[in-house]
């Protein structure tokens, strides 16, 4: 089932064209990731589905519904989630606050100023569940900003899955982990995808080939070549733009 | 066990169940009601007065992080309001004069926040001081209405409720209106600090961007806040009026909304009661040592302030408040030693 | 006076003034484009320059030589100030630097009180300036106005001919446009800070000195000023220079005017200028920032 349609996609900042009319579908239950080289525009594509920026042309439809000019801060009701490409934690809130904010200000009324947010078990319930699963419960009590880097990133996605999305975005998750931080986080978007989509903006293709449904590559803009990962390492298109240009970097 | 390791000890647990506790809320009626036996009714009541627009003004600063330079506005347009009402309308109860100054001022905060929070930042602060400077400059302009330079005269007050129902010309009486009216507040921001909106509010002061992301209408909240700070802050100016019983455009000066920043920071701009306490040491200091030299008294403040903003940005309570923790922790470990020293003595 | 010598004595009257608006904003904009430091203590140095130019006119009779000493002198304290204080906080949420600035302010501010008291002291026009009126067109406009906005011309289009033709004033304008690439590519910025906060201290000292035979000195006189700027660079983007100089002159001409034809509203009317541009274009008149 299609999920995100997005068509003819357009980003424009003054005469420089970031992204250019660029078609994508994510279908429920599938990882999707988008790579390409450095500059290729990506993060933009991504902060245009998020809702971070405003599309200069084409229109994208969440399960039906049209949502191109929906503000950001309402996408996650319809089931829309980001993570950060540069961490973005509450750098001064233990790990416990950050996740207690992600909960509370999606699953709660946030106008709420009498009742207190501590005695609602029901967030904390969800808090401790998700502390759990990202393995972060003995850094309960730690701040964002003393975190390991790993650590961190995991607390990041915990905080985009805390409004229980149908889609996930996520901009370069392993960026700076090592090889034993990406491969827990790769099982962990490999368990995820059991009941979402997840699209994937990546620069580093090795693990992306391991982890996708299909991609999407991207050059200057616009889309060179979408398919399964088998067929993408074959396409000699994308060897010569990505692959080929990082092999000479 | 490893949960131990990075959770608190158990002196520090009872200390931040302590700091965490409605029973301060006791602590500062003790406080209020002790003001004005310790220092002259007059000082004590001026302390907390001004310390209730302090105590509005870091509903914004304090919370949401937006650095309002202009909330004289507020202070100085509810005791005009509340004057001109006294003035015009042959004295109307002064609860009456209250909830119409809360109302008017919801209006100007409204009408003014949509403007001022168009901008980001540091635009915030410097639009907030414009618009509190047009209210400043307007006071002359309706000399009319407001007696311009000269200010206006002829206020008094009422008595509470109307038909001589707590006469409030008494000034333990006034003294304890304020005081109520400060705990009411002191017990508002408390619960509001501590509820979901005031973590919307933490959210959207440590990253609006995430908080954004995470599906809250930041433009809004911020609003909500600057409207209820601007509220409050007028109703601390309505109490001002009534209580000079004068009103001159000195109250709308930017220095007045200058006040309200280095009261706050001074005390602690991350706490509840840190205003409070800011606004007593330094109204105590300029008022005990430098009534009669406002430019020593300038070089002192300034030069106090500065020491805050670069090393003690937590202000009095604030660093209090780490102290109280660190004494916390040291207990904490050294029980953990005699507690691990006595088990090797075990074996 | 028939109308249009009346409009146009506004006008000239205005754009004397507004230049004065300008020197002061332009301190304020090139310090925040370059450091994200909005100086409060700006005011204070109005007010100092001002001061300092007075004494040092009673110890030279000079008034050219007493401007320039109190913009040398004050342009030190600032670069004085940049170095030992406000340097601590670059990198931090301009909200600290602000709060920084507003404390020197009010500690500049009491020294010049502590020192001059809190009377307004008087300062002429030099003599030189004081003979019979210049006739413009159908206006006639005193000596010492046409003086502030030839003068005031010249050192602003100076400073924009630095910025836009040297290799100094591109750093400047790289760091404006995006610190942390001129970094990157090597630039030392610390440096350029240092001058820009001297010579953007000087500046506003030297419109403090010269604002003195229009407005009179106060110790207040440069926290007025400086509230006007805010609302200038409101309006005119901060970091933005052409935006800076425009709205600065528009704001000068539109006070003048008003205070042509309706004296009480002049004060007031240019905040109802920012709120409107703030409801029609929150972004500013002239864009972003960029020069």
């Amino acid at each position: 089932m299609v999920l995100l349609d997005a068509a003819g996609l357009t980003k424009r900042f003054g005469g420089f064209v970031a992204v250019d009319d660029v078609d994508i579908t994510v279908d429920t239950g599938e990882v999707h990731s988008v790579i390409g080289p450095n500059g290729a525009g990506k993060t933009t594509l991504f902060n245009l589905l998020a809702g971070a920026y405003e599309v200069t042309a084409g229109e994208i439809t969440f399960d039906g519904r049209d949502i191109t000019d929906l503000p950001e801060h309402e996408r996650p009701y319809l089931g829309i989630s980001r993570g950060y490409q540069i961490t973005n934690t509450y750098e001064s809130l233990t790990v416990f606050e950050n996740l207690q904010t992600a909960v509370a200000l999606y699953h709660q009324n946030y106008y709420d100023m009498i009742r207190s947010l501590a005695n609602r078990t029901e967030v904390t319930e969800r808090v401790e569940t998700l502390l759990e699963r990202f393995e972060l419960a003995p850094q309960r009590n730690v701040e964002a900003s003393s975190l390991s880097h790993g650590d961190r990133r995991r607390l990041e996605i915990g905080m985009a899955l805390a409004s229980d999305p149908r889609l996930l975005l996520l901009d370069e998750p392993t960026a700076g982990m090592d090889a034993g931080e990406t491969e827990r986080t790769v099982s962990l978007i490999q368990e995820l995808t059991d009941d979402m989509a997840v699209l994937l903006v990546e620069h580093d293709i090795e693990y992306v080939m391991t982890v996708s449904d299909v991609i999407t590559v991207l050059e200057r803009g616009a889309v060179i070549a979408e398919g399964p990962p088998g067929e993408i390492r074959e396409d000699e298109r994308v060897q010569e733009a990505y692959l080929g240009g990082k092999a000479d970097a | 066990m490893s949960s131990e390791v990075a959770g608190y000890g158990q002196y520090r647990e009872l200390l931040e169940r302590l700091l965490d506790s409605p029973l301060r809320l006791v602590g500062y009626a003790v406080f209020l009601f002790a003001l004005p036996r310790v220092l002259p009714i007059g000082i004590g009541t001026q302390i907390a007065i001004l310390g209730l627009f302090a105590l509005a003004f870091n509903l914004l600063f304090g919370y949401s992080g937006l650095l309002s330079f202009g909330h004289a506005l507020f202070l100085g347009t509810g005791a005009y309001g509340a004057a001109l009402l006294v003035v015009h309308l042959d004295g109307p109860p002064v609860a009456a004069i209250l909830l119409a100054v809360l109302v008017f001022e919801g209006a100007i905060a409204l009408v003014t926040g949509l403007l001022s929070l168009r901008l980001g930042g540091v635009y915030f602060s410097m639009i907030t001081l414009a618009f509190a400077q047009f209210f400043y400059e307007l006071s002359f302009t309706v000399d009319g209405l407001t007696g311009g330079s000269d200010g206006l005269l002829g206020v008094y007050r009422p008595s509470l409720f109307g038909a001589g129902l707590v006469d409030l010309a008494d000034a333990d009486n006034f003294y304890t209106l304020v005081a109520l009216l400060v705990l009411l507040v002191l017990g508002f921001s408390f619960l509001l600090t501590r509820s979901t909106f005031g973590r919307a509010l933490v959210a959207v002061r440590e990253n609006e961007e995430r908080t954004t992301a995470l599906g809250v209408n930041t433009y809004r909240v911020k609003l909500i806040i600057f409207v209820i700070s601007g509220m409050l802050a007028g109703m601390a100016g309505a109490l001002q009026g009534l209580y000079i019983r004068f009103v001159s455009p000195d109250i709308l000066f930017w220095a007045t909304s200058g006040d309200a920043v280095l009261n706050t920071l001074v005390g602690g701009m991350h706490t509840l009661f840190g205003p409070i306490v800011g606004t007593l040491f330094l109204h105590w200091m300029e008022d005990t040592f430098f009534a009669t030299s406002p430019g020593a008294w300038n070089v002192l403040l300034g030069a106090v302030f500065v020491f805050f903003v670069l090393f003690a940005r937590s202000g009095i309570v604030g660093q209090l408040r780490s102290l109280l923790r660190r004494v916390a922790d040291w207990a904490d470990r050294r029980e953990a030693e005699t507690t691990s020293i006595a088990a090797e003595s075990d074996d | 006076m028939s109308l249009a010598a009346n409009i146009l004595e506004g006008i000239i009257y205005g754009a004397s003034l507004g230049m004065l608006y300008v020197l002061v904003a332009l301190g304020l904009t090139l310090i925040f484009g370059l450091m994200e430091v909005v100086n409060f203590a700006h005011g204070a140095f109005v007010t100092l320059g001002a001061y300092l130019g007075i004494s040092f006119l009673d110890l030279t009779g000079n008034f050219w030589l007493s401007m320039v000493l109190a913009g040398v002198v004050v342009g030190v304290l600032g670069l004085a100030i940049e170095r030992t204080l406000i340097r601590r906080l670059y990198g931090e949420e301009p909200i600290y630097q602000l709060l920084l600035t507003f404390g020197l302010a009010l500690l500049l501010e009491g020294a010049v009180i502590l020192t001059y008291g809190q009377d307004n002291q008087l300062l002429s026009a030099p003599a030189l300036l004081q003979g019979s009126p210049v006739p413009v067109g159908p206006a006639t406009v005193p000596q010492y106005r046409v003086f502030l906005i030839l003068f005031t011309g010249v050192l602003v289009a100076g400073i924009w001919l630095a910025i836009q033709r040297t290799k100094l004033g591109l750093i400047v304008k790289a760091g404006i446009e995006d610190r942390e690439r001129a970094q990157m590519i090597g630039v030392r910025l610390s440096r350029v800070n240092m001058l820009i906060m001297a010579v953007g201290a000087g500046l506003a000292a030297v419109s403090g000195f010269l604002s003195g035979p229009l407005l009179g000195v106060s110790p207040q006189l440069g926290t007025g000023l400086l509230i006007v700027s805010f609302v200038i660079v409101v309006i005119g983007g901060l970091g933005n220079i052409r935006g800076t100089i425009i709205s600065g002159l528009m704001i000068g001409i539109l006070f003048s005017l008003t205070s042509f034809f309706y004296p009480s509203l002049a004060n007031p009317v240019i905040y109802v200028a920012m709120a409107v541009v703030l409801l029609v274009r929150p972004e500013g008149l002239f864009g972003g920032v960029g020069s």
